[in-house]
């Protein structure tokens, strides 16, 4: 045996995965070097969907702006629309009223829901799990037409404005509202029961990509990931903004940090978010859904930092204002960017399949990696 | 002999039944009517050419190719609420040595560029391009951005354009729809010039 | 909102004349050669604990690259420091953070900030070949005629 391996000449290879990727993470490219299935090295490239948005930012006007956000994220749009619109209203000290707050952290969670069974379905299909795939997506419909008739848009709600929220809740929303939370519930149970006992996907997952809570510290993780490493950091529980001190609601953290962790990180964070929403909703109090906020947005000089939690970790905007109609530099800090620094470190000694699980489960989303 | 002439006579006219006749050629009629009602139900005249496009435009595999945001609602129309296995197109193919049609589904870069035109030329003829969303058609919101490609045409003939940002899952169904229409009769895609 | 007079009057008791209040009194102005040390001791004795961003601003008469720190209670606190157009090199700060890579590479791409001790600097998010950097305010975007 040992003969055989002495004269046996190897050869390490470099190969391409993606950026024309089978699964439906977007135009991320990794150049992977391999010894046979193992991986040597792996280097991240990315950049193939760099829109130039923070360029384009220069020459659009404040609420021309707002139209474009939900297309930086565009699985999470509202949430995106979100953080831009209270960094301008930080900037220009406007207070919103209580019943927009309410209506914005409805839709907010809404979405956030959305973004969260995308993820599920979309590691389920790389893993072959193709029947939940479906499931997924059907159960995703159903939040999407509450959103369609709130906003006017499936995909991306331009909802959120400088001073309040766009239009009220129509009166059929609250109704139709309790009764796609209580099918959610039954597909949730369909999904988790489906996927958490099934023994090719648990050992597909369980233990592969583990992430320690100080391996992930100390690449800059956050978001679900970096609770489902056992870190308990939530910007709505230490940092409240909008109206979530007055939510009852549970911050998930799990130990393992490998993929399934990651994954059933995002079933327990949808059944918090619908207990958000049912307190929101029996909770809705009246009033004016904006602000007066003048029709021409001309902020003071200055700038401004604000965070939000996003459905992948935290979301910044960075805006200096030099008190024209146009933002004068606008910075978007999206989370998936400073997420997949952490690739080139686990991805040594992986094999391709373990790779592309763990890949599947870190939520990325390149339209904010490359913005 | 006289008798067997006359007997022979007598058959032949028994024989040639007036009646009987009539009603043999009647049912005749009917058989021939009913022929030509099958040949007509069941049986189709036409060219090879014609019938392999029938059947290729029942079937066609598209490429799972999205760049953005309208790649989800490809997905989505591929899920169960809008299925277009109805139509025949639901098996989304990784390599493009298996597929027929490349949906752009998203902004096209000035990086991605050389991707997208090997992905078209490994594809195998015939083959054909469908544009969803505004970003493939003209650039979209970003059009006068340093880095984002016109518009898809400019480096692919295109096919078949779906307006909309993104397009809902029954336009890209519509979409397909066309080019069906376009591969069974390609009259239809000619430009009218009012001369 | 944290007391940024006595954060500055605690860290000028070691970097004497190297760090001053901001005109606005909302950030930390840092001089580029001790921008090293300035952020390690932000993080090791003032708790400091997180970068959030790493970002970059062009002004008529200056660069500007601005860091974004939390800390343990979730305050923001903003560090920046002054470049000259015609000399925008600064160190970089991937011994202290090991995340700042990618972003510093980022600056480097759209604003053309060098970063020296940078192991990897390139291109992250234009294609190699790409000339200029598009964020100065002296690149010009194409005007689109839509009709």
């Amino acid at each position: 045996m040992a003969l055989m391996e002495e004269n046996f000449e190897t050869q390490e290879y470099k190969i391409n995965l993606g950026p024309a990727h089978p699964s439906t993470h977007g135009v991320f490219r990794a150049v992977l070097t391999l010894n046979g299935e193992e991986i040597i090295k792996s280097e991240n490239h990315i950049g193939y969907l760099h829109r130039g948005i923070e360029k384009l930012a220069e020459s659009r006007t404040y609420a021309q702006f707002a139209a474009l956000t939900p297309r930086i994220d565009y699985l999470a749009g509202a949430l995106n629309n979100w953080g831009y619109v209270v960094t301008v209203e930080k900037l220009m000290e406007i207070e919103v009223p209580e019943r927009a707050e309410y209506l914005r952290v409805i839709i907010g969670e809404l979405q956030r829901i959305a973004s969260h069974l995308i993820l599920i379905s979309s590691t389920c299909i790389d893993l072959n799990a193709t029947t939940a795939w479906m499931y997924g997506f059907s159960a995703r419909e159903g939040i999407l037409d509450l959103l369609e008739m709130v906003t006017g848009s499936r995909m991306m709600p331009a909802y959120y404005t400088i001073g309040g929220v766009m239009d009220d809740l129509p009166l059929e929303f609250i109704p139709a509202a309790k009764k796609v939370i209580a099918d959610l519930n039954d597909r949730l149970n369909d999904v988790d029961g489906m996927i958490s006992g099934n023994e090719i996907f648990l050992s597909r997952t369980k233990g592969v990509g583990v992430i320690t809570p100080e391996k992930a510290i100390e690449f800059g993780i956050t978001g679900p990931n970096l609770r489902a490493a056992g870190n308990a950091y939530d910007l709505r529980k230490i940092a409240p903004y909008s109206v979530y001190d007055k939510f009852d609601f549970d911050v998930p953290v799990l130990k393992d940090g490998d993929c399934f962790a990651r994954f059933s990180m995002r079933i327990l964070e949808i059944r918090q978010s619908i207990r958000i929403i049912e307190q929101a909703i029996a909770s809705l109090p009246e009033g004016p859904i904006t602000a007066k906020v003048p029709k021409i947005i001309k902020p003071p000089i200055g700038e401004v930092y604000n965070q939000i939690e996003s459905a992948k970790g935290i979301l910044g905007y960075y805006i200096v204002s030099d008190g024209s109609t146009k933002p004068y530099r606008l910075h978007v800090h999206s989370p998936s960017f400073v997420n997949i620094g952490i690739f080139p470190e686990i991805a040594v000694g992986m094999y391709v399949q373990d790779f592309i699980a763990t890949l599947a489960s870190f939520d990325i989303c390149l339209g904010e990696i490359d913005r | 002999m006289e008798v067997n002439n006359n007997d022979k006579e007598q058959n032949i006219e028994k024989v040639f039944d007036e009646e009987l006749f009539q009603k043999e050629m009647e049912l005749n009629e009917i058989d021939n009517n009913s022929l030509r009602d099958f040949l007509t139900n069941h049986v189709v005249f036409t060219t090879l050419e014609k019938g392999i496009d029938f059947c290729r435009s029942n079937s066609l595999w598209p490429l799972s190719f999205g760049p953005a945001c309208c790649a989800i609602e490809m997905m989505a129309s591929g899920g169960a609420r809008y299925d277009i296995s109805r139509f025949g197109y639901e098996v989304f193919r990784p390599s493009p040595r298996h597929a027929d049609v490349m949906i752009v589904a998203g902004t096209v870069t000035n990086k991605m560029v050389p991707v997208v035109k090997r992905l078209y030329d490994q594809m195998a003829e015939p083959r054909y391009v469908i544009a969803m969303g505004s970003c493939s058609i003209t650039g979209g919101p970003f059009a006068d951005s340093y880095s984002v490609l016109r518009g898809v045409d400019r480096i692919l003939p295109v096919d078949v354009i779906i307006p909309g940002c993104p397009p809902r899952p029954e336009a890209l169904i519509e979409g397909f729809l066309k080019l069906k229409a376009k591969l069974n009769k390609p009259e239809i895609a000619k430009v009218n010039r009012n001369d | 909102m944290i007391d940024i007079v006595s954060l500055v009057e605690k860290l000028s008791v070691t970097f004497k004349d190297r760090l001053e209040l901001s005109e606005t009194g909302q950030a930390i102005y840092v001089k580029r050669q001790s921008i090293i040390d300035v952020l390690k001791a932000l993080k090791d004795e003032f708790n400091f604990i997180r970068l959030m961003d790493v970002t970059s601003a062009d002004y008529e008469d200056r660069f500007e690259v601005v860091y974004h720190l939390m800390n343990d209670e979730v305050k923001l606190l903003a560090v920046k420091v002054k470049l000259e157009k015609s000399d925008s090199i600064i160190p970089s700060i991937v011994s202290v953070w090991r995340y700042a890579e990618s972003m510093e590479r980022e600056v480097y791409d759209l604003m053309g900030v060098v970063f020296e001790g940078h192991e990897n600097l390139k291109r992250i998010l234009n294609p190699e070949d790409f000339v200029g950097h598009p964020l100065q305010k002296s690149f010009k975007l194409d005007v689109v005629s839509r009709f």
